[in-house]
């Protein structure tokens, strides 16, 4: 099963409340408890385990950064 | 307003103007070399292709305006710059040499841990001069983040990335304590200004920051003649006895009204917030100018709405710090646990564990002065684990609240003063150096209560 692509990705972002009204060409201005909760939200959509992806905070807060963190892992 | 200014920002003789004012506007706090940044943004401006290579240019410049000065002073000549020089390119050379790269950030912090314990048993036994131990401090404070935020980066981005242009994200030319404004590269890189209606945004936030950072500034001028370090020319009436200066409070509480310690405390925390947003600002507004739009450093901590919002508002950047190193690997490892378990532990792993170890080593120069003064550096160090411990509890409660009740809105003006209380209190053990001990710290604390 290959990564996810952008759209779904952003479709997967904008499904996340604090999200939904966010240009997702800009790097996106979340705070930090938000943040956390995109990530058991990314956790428990995708299946991935973001601890084994060496993902940063900067990273999930941007369609691209996430992109990259999810092509890192070899057998999504 | 705002648009008003981006208009004029984007025209070639408005943005000299505003260049201009903020030359100015830096001139206290940077003297000539507030003109070198002016040429810095004239030619950034004009070649947004070698923005990069000028903003690298330019904090190289910065660092020697101040180190050159301060190696002078202490009588240490050149080797400040040598040790500088040396440890830069210890790291360039470790960007571009792929077997170096293995070498990863413990390896790095052990070192630097081991070399200020080695520095401060040298000391003790007479052999390094003072000065100079607190110079190698200093300087390897001044360069531990940057470092590591550098390596961070590098160790993910491709083999084609640019270094020596970068380095302006690894020169510490702004600041102390080493806390990187901007962090890395790449988050620089996330917020440059690409097309010329977000340079003349960014142009415009800059003269913003850079003009409060000078009003802060007189406001801190004219505070400390008046009330903190007063002469009878420049006080005209005992304003101490109403609002006492922490140094004062710190050491005999018992000379003022329970009123006026709280007034004192309550003085000391704006003034705190006064100083960072100088700092902060000033740092902040060159980057904006330079075309990187990074977010401010400081952000009306006095308007936040709980603790854990003023933290985020009051020093951005080390709050990012202790999220990026401490707070996010431990909480992305903790998958099998609750989302508030694992809030707690990544809050504990970050605010205590983090923010301890990064002042551990940041307070180490009481270890490199009169020969071994290990009890001052218990007493520092002793009451920033207090500090620590309080503020990770603190943090725990706030964000488990906001974690589980995501749409509860306080009243603002009760997370205002719930908010400044709580570290206007915790002040008390992050305040001053090691001449304050703990049981006065403590006495300090009591006191405001009425007990002693």
């Amino acid at each position: 099963m290959g990564s996810p692509g952008r759209e779904q990705v952003i479709g997967l972002l904008r499904s996340f409340p604090p999200l939904q009204a966010v240009d997702f060409e800009r790097p996106f201005e979340i705070d930090s408890v938000d943040l956390l909760q995109l990530v058991v939200h990314l956790e428990q959509s995708l299946g991935v385990d973001l601890a084994a992806l060496e993902a940063e905070p900067d990273e999930l807060r941007t369609v691209d950064g996430i992109l990259k963190v999810l092509a890192r892992h070899p057998t999504r | 307003m705002t648009s008003r200014l981006q208009t004029l920002a984007a025209s070639s003789g408005g943005r000299i103007f505003l260049a201009i004012l903020c030359c100015a506007a830096l001139w206290p706090a940077y003297g000539y070399v507030a003109l070198l940044i002016f040429g810095a943004i004239a030619v950034a401006a004009t070649r947004p292709d070698r923005r990069p290579e000028v903003f690298s240019l330019l904090a190289i410049l910065i660092f020697l305006s101040q180190v050159i000065p301060q190696s002078a002073a202490g009588g240490l000549g050149y080797k400040p710059l040598l040790f500088s020089a040396g440890w830069i390119a210890a790291v360039v050379a470790w960007s571009r040499i792929e077997r170096l790269r293995r070498i990863g950030l413990l390896p790095l912090h052990l070192f630097v841990a081991i070399a200020l314990a080695a520095l401060a048993v040298l000391n003790t036994g007479g052999i390094r001069p003072v000065v100079s131990a607190m110079a190698w401090q200093q300087l390897a404070m001044a360069l531990l983040w940057r470092t590591s935020y550098w390596m961070k980066w590098r160790a993910k981005s491709g083999r084609e990335a640019p270094i020596v242009s970068r380095l302006f994200a690894l020169i510490p030319c702004f600041g102390s304590g080493g806390v990187p404004i901007g962090k890395s590269p790449e988050y620089f890189e996330r917020y440059e200004a690409r097309k010329p209606q977000a340079l003349a945004e960014a142009h415009v936030e800059g003269a913003k920051l850079l003009l409060l950072a000078l009003i802060y500034r007189l406001i801190l001028i004219g505070l400390d003649r008046t009330l903190w370090n007063p002469t009878p020319d420049t006080t005209f009436f005992d304003l101490q006895a109403l609002i006492p200066p922490m140094n004062e409070l710190m050491a005999d509480p018992a000379q003022f009204a329970v009123y006026a310690r709280w007034i004192g405390l309550c003085g000391e925390l704006i003034r705190a917030i006064l100083e960072l947003a100088v700092f902060g600002h000033t740092a902040v507004g060159i980057c904006c100018w330079m075309g990187y739009k990074i977010p401010r450093n400081t952000r009306s901590p006095l308007w936040s709405n709980s603790i854990f919002d003023f933290w985020t508002r009051y020093y951005f950047y080390f709050k990012e710090l202790l999220l990026d190193f401490f707070f996010f690997p431990v909480y992305l490892k903790l998958k099998r646990f609750s989302p508030v378990t694992r809030t707690v532990l990544a809050t504990f792993a970050a605010a205590c564990a983090g923010n301890f170890y990064y002042h551990a080593l940041l307070y180490a120069s009481p270890l490199m002065q009169l020969p071994g003064n290990l009890d001052g550096y218990l007493q520092w160090i002793g009451a920033r684990a207090i500090y620590c411990v309080v503020l990770a509890t603190g943090l725990s409660f706030s964000m488990i609240r906001t974690v589980k009740n995501p749409q509860l809105q306080r009243r603002r003006w009760l997370g205002i003063m719930v908010s400044a209380a709580f570290f206007a209190l915790l002040h008390i053990w992050s305040y001053g150096a090691e001449p304050f001990t703990i049981a006065a710290r403590w006495r300090v604390f009591a006191s405001l209560f009425g007990i002693g």
